[in-house]
């Protein structure tokens, strides 16, 4: 029987008749370029071999023998005449081995053929390279292009010649190496090279030389294995003059490989190095953030003579960390989140309306859930654009001062940091994991101290890490002795009270209430305007007798039983020298309402800043501190007088 | 010498009031009885104001006092409570208004200056009790009054009263009502001086008689039964005796804007 050759591998054809080509044209070899572009997508990842058996008279029967040569590789049999159901054999890197294989086939007539068809795939990272098989006089022959001459009568072995190209590559700041089955489906991880860490005024990937660079990711371009068949196949006449390794990197973000660790050496996104070189130790560089999971590939492909025999991807991810904040004004921008920062309440006020012995619970206090509370605020942490798979992540505070939670109402089964200063996920433990993913979307910020807290969201991996910062400051109303009872604040403030402007946290008793005359050391808003606790100043008539002092009888000029601003202008020069020329409440000592009732500037350090803070007797009622404009709008008016 | 006659007249009146007023207690309740009421009374008149936690600016005196019950009743107590609000005066300034009611004085405040950088105020029948930001503290004046000033009534009385005899003599009737007012407001101190005009047969002090004593003095009675009501009822009618006179601070000079320059040694 004529021996029946195999289809030759069109591509692979075609690169080598490209390449020989050019060879005999120009007498050199190949361009890097030239030469990168042909073996792209030229990788042999399957071979088939039909082999025809034909016996001619009697004779032993045929009997094929298949094996394996590498770590890993799997053929799929197939008799085709006389026909029989696919069977593929394995072996793989857990220890299945069905290698090697034989079988024997009965032929009742001479002219009877048998057509089998092998086909070989790569596997667990090893690719095919060849089919070969030694002759009865011990000459190798290689199936290399897949066409055969086959005889018969004598048993008939087929090696399938696996081989890997091999790359390794480690989680970034000096992680740990990723498992060969997860080179593509989970990838390295490491951050975005956006940092400075050497202070040198210059972001790291636009720095030429870092020391102390720690965000690359280093890559392990391996010679291929096993080593002695690479060797065979190198030294073999028709095969052994270009051998290569083709290494390049590429990926959403932009990428750069770089020779050693901090960037002083070596910067390409492609090269060619020869086998001899192997291994080989490269760092590649995220120069921005990954838009997807695994979005950067770093790819070796390991070929003899223009064609690529085998070939291994690494995946890897560069990370993005944010940790984002509202506060009592909105978003807080980016740029400003470590600076002029978040502000929020320091959760003094008492949203469930508790009391311990009659005084009011600071609702910081308590664990909860707090009915009603409405302090915290939103925060959320992010890793982008995915949270990986390993590394940790950490919140991490400045002081106890603050406190996180998931839910905007507490409670113990929402603490996310409520004691301590850090809380850390393993993210390579899937528990942890899935609790941060739980929680990142929807932290709520407590306010527990009077001050600033550093809130951190970090990142790491190996040495390297992520951060982000956000300042919170934590503002309420703190001048007076205790925040509102219960009975004051349903009196006082929102939502039904006097003033339902009035935000809780942000207003505090400084005096107690007085009463209405006769009361003992009754006095009004007028009277404490001045710092005057020993009058009540009505609009018009003086009643001496009783203690009462009318504006319009003893400041009018003339009193003319009618009360004005001007009687009150003549009120304040007297009192206090004030004249009403200031602008508004930030330069104004004093603001009259158009509702006789006047408010003085506290000057206290209530709200940071960002809160402008007065001071009102409220009638016969208590004095508080309040958000100069949360009185606006009631029984008292508007400011219509700004003195000074 | 008709101001010195006045004096020595008003004098004698007021010291035989000691031992009439000291009767009215007798008759009526013990001093410790009067004492009990008058706390009793007095906590539920301010009980009525620290109730009223209202936020308004705007104080309604007559809630307060002439239309409060309780003010009213505390009112009732009569001279012989007066000791115990002059007590309680210290702390609470509006005891004036019950102090007014019972024993009818009443002062004055005048102010001066030409623009309000310049005015000061002060106690018309104390002018020494000077401010410079506003009215003279009230604690202090009915202190001074309580203390020694009533004493001056006598001298208060003739000004007035002749100042309203020349008024009225010159038909300046509106002026001479008001004048006829400020002699009403020497209170029930001035009815020995008024007494003593009805003696001399000038009955027109009555109508300002009968309505210091809340018309148990008719005021369309005549001179004879004028005096035999007031021989039969003076001792009703009489303060105590000034006996200790408190340390009253001299007015200073130079005090800053706000401060009262004199009195205040009785304020809180």
């Amino acid at each position: 029987m004529k021996p029946k050759r195999l289809a030759l591998k069109t591509t692979l054809t075609a690169a080598l008749l490209a390449a020989g080509l050019w060879v005999l044209l120009f007498g050199g070899a190949l361009p890097q370029a030239v030469l990168s572009a042909l073996l792209h997508g030229h990788t042999a990842k399957s071979a088939t071999l039909s082999k025809v058996a034909q016996a001619h008279g009697p004779g032993p029967p045929p009997k094929l023998t298949v094996n394996l040569y590498g770590s890993a590789g799997k053929v799929t049999w197939t008799d085709v005449d006389p026909p029989a159901p696919s069977v593929t054999y394995t072996r793989d890197l857990s220890g299945n081995d069905d290698f090697p294989v034989t079988r024997e086939y009965k032929l009742d007539d001479e002219e009877e053929i048998v057509k089998v068809h092998l086909e070989a795939k790569d596997h667990d990272g090893w690719s095919f390279i060849r089919w070969e098989w030694y002759d009865t006089s011990g000459y190798l022959h290689t199936d290399y292009e897949h066409e055969i001459d086959l005889s018969f009568g004598s048993p008939i072995t087929r090696t399938a010649v696996f081989m890997r190209a091999h790359v390794d590559i480690y989680d970034g700041g000096g992680g740990a190496m990723v498992s060969e089955d997860e080179e593509v489906s989970r990838g390295a991880f490491s951050a975005a090279n956006t940092n400075d860490t050497d202070e040198d005024g210059i972001v790291d990937k636009d720095d030429p030389n870092v020391p102390g660079e720690v965000d690359l990711i280093k890559v392990v371009f391996r010679k291929p294995a096993p080593g002695a068949k690479v060797d065979q196949i190198r030294q073999e006449e028709d095969h052994g003059l270009a051998d290569y390794a083709f290494i390049s990197a590429s990926g959403g973000p932009e990428v750069k490989l770089w020779k050693n660790s901090t960037k002083s050496a070596g910067e390409f996104t492609e090269i060619m190095v020869s086998v001899d070189d192997l291994p080989l130790t490269l760092w590649l560089e995220g120069r921005a953030v990954s838009s997807a999971p695994r979005d950067v590939s770093v790819h070796a492909s390991w070929g003899v003579k223009l064609l690529d025999l085998a070939s291994d991807t690494g995946k890897a991810t560069f990370l993005s960390i944010n940790l984002a904040a509202h506060d009592l004004f909105g978003v807080v921008a980016e740029d400003d989140e470590e600076t002029e920062g978040a502000y929020v309440h320091y959760n003094i006020d008492n949203d469930n309306g508790n009391t311990d012995g009659g005084d009011p619970v600071a609702d910081y206090t308590e664990t909860g859930p707090v009915t009603g509370e409405n302090d915290l605020k939103p925060a959320t942490a992010a890793l982008s654009p995915l949270v990986p798979t390993g590394g940790t992540v950490a919140l991490k505070a400045s002081s106890e001062g603050i406190k996180v939670w998931k839910s905007p109402s507490k409670g113990a089964d929402n603490a996310v940091l409520t004691s301590g200063t850090e809380k850390t996920w393993d993210l390579s433990n899937q528990s942890q994991r899935d609790e941060f993913n739980a929680a990142r979307s929807n932290l709520r910020v407590e306010g527990c101290t009077d001050g600033t807290v550093n809130l951190t969201l970090e990142y790491h991996i190996g040495s390297s890490g992520l951060s982000d910062m956000v300042k919170y400051t934590f503002i309420a109303a703190t001048c007076g002795e205790h925040h509102p009872t219960p009975e004051q604040r349903n009196r006082i403030g929102p939502p039904a009270g006097w003033f339902p402007a009035l935000v809780h946290c942000e207003w505090s008793i400084t005096r107690p209430a007085t009463g209405i005359p006769p009361t003992p050391g009754a006095y009004n808003c007028i009277a404490w305007s001045v710092d005057d606790t020993d009058w009540w100043y009505n609009k018009v008539s003086s009643d001496r007798l009783h203690g009462i002092v009318g504006i319009d009888e003893e400041y009018g000029d003339p009193p003319n039983g009618v009360f004005e601003l001007a009687d009150m202008d003549r009120f304040y020069l007297v009192k206090k020298g004030y004249t009403p020329t200031a602008s508004d409440e930030t330069d104004a000592q004093v603001m009259y309402y158009s509702g006789f009732h006047a408010a003085k500037k506290r000057g206290c350090a209530c709200g940071a800043g960002k809160w402008i803070m007065y001071e009102s007797k409220c009638g016969g009622a208590e004095a508080i501190e309040h958000v100069h404009d949360q009185l606006n709008g009631t029984t008292y008016g508007s400011p219509v007088r700004y003195y000074k | 010498m008709f101001k010195v006659e006045m004096r020595l007249l008003c004098a004698a009146a007021l010291l035989g009031c000691l031992v009439a007023t000291q009767s009215a207690r007798a008759v009526g309740q013990t001093p410790d009885e009067i004492e009990q009421m008058f706390e009793t009374r007095y906590r539920a008149w301010i009980e009525s104001g620290r109730r009223n936690l209202s936020p308004s600016s705007e104080f309604d005196v007559d809630a307060a006092f002439d239309n409060n019950p309780a003010f009213q009743e505390l009112v009732k107590l009569g001279i012989p409570a007066v000791p115990y609000m002059f007590e309680r005066l210290k702390e609470n300034r509006y005891l004036g208004g019950a102090l007014h009611e019972i024993t009818g004085w009443s002062f004055d405040w005048v102010r001066v200056g030409d623009t309000p950088r310049e005015w000061t105020w002060s106690v018309e029948e104390f002018p020494d009790m000077v401010s410079q930001s506003g009215p003279p503290d009230t604690v202090a004046t009915w202190l001074r009054w309580w203390h020694g000033g009533r004493n001056q009534t006598p001298q208060w009385f003739a000004q007035r009263y002749g100042e309203w005899k020349a008024l009225k003599a010159a038909g300046k009737d509106k002026e001479a009502a008001e004048k006829y007012q400020r002699i009403k407001d020497l209170g029930i101190a001035a009815l020995p001086c008024m007494i003593e005009r009805v003696e001399l047969g000038d009955t027109d002090v009555m109508p300002a008689m009968s309505a210091l004593t809340d018309g148990e003095l008719p005021a369309k009675a005549n001179a004879a039964t004028c005096l035999a009501w007031w021989a039969a009822n003076k001792h009703k009618w009489t303060l105590p005796p000034v006996e200790v006179a408190e340390p009253v601070a001299e007015p200073e000079s130079g005090s800053p804007p706000g401060e009262s320059r004199a009195g205040d040694s009785g304020a809180e």
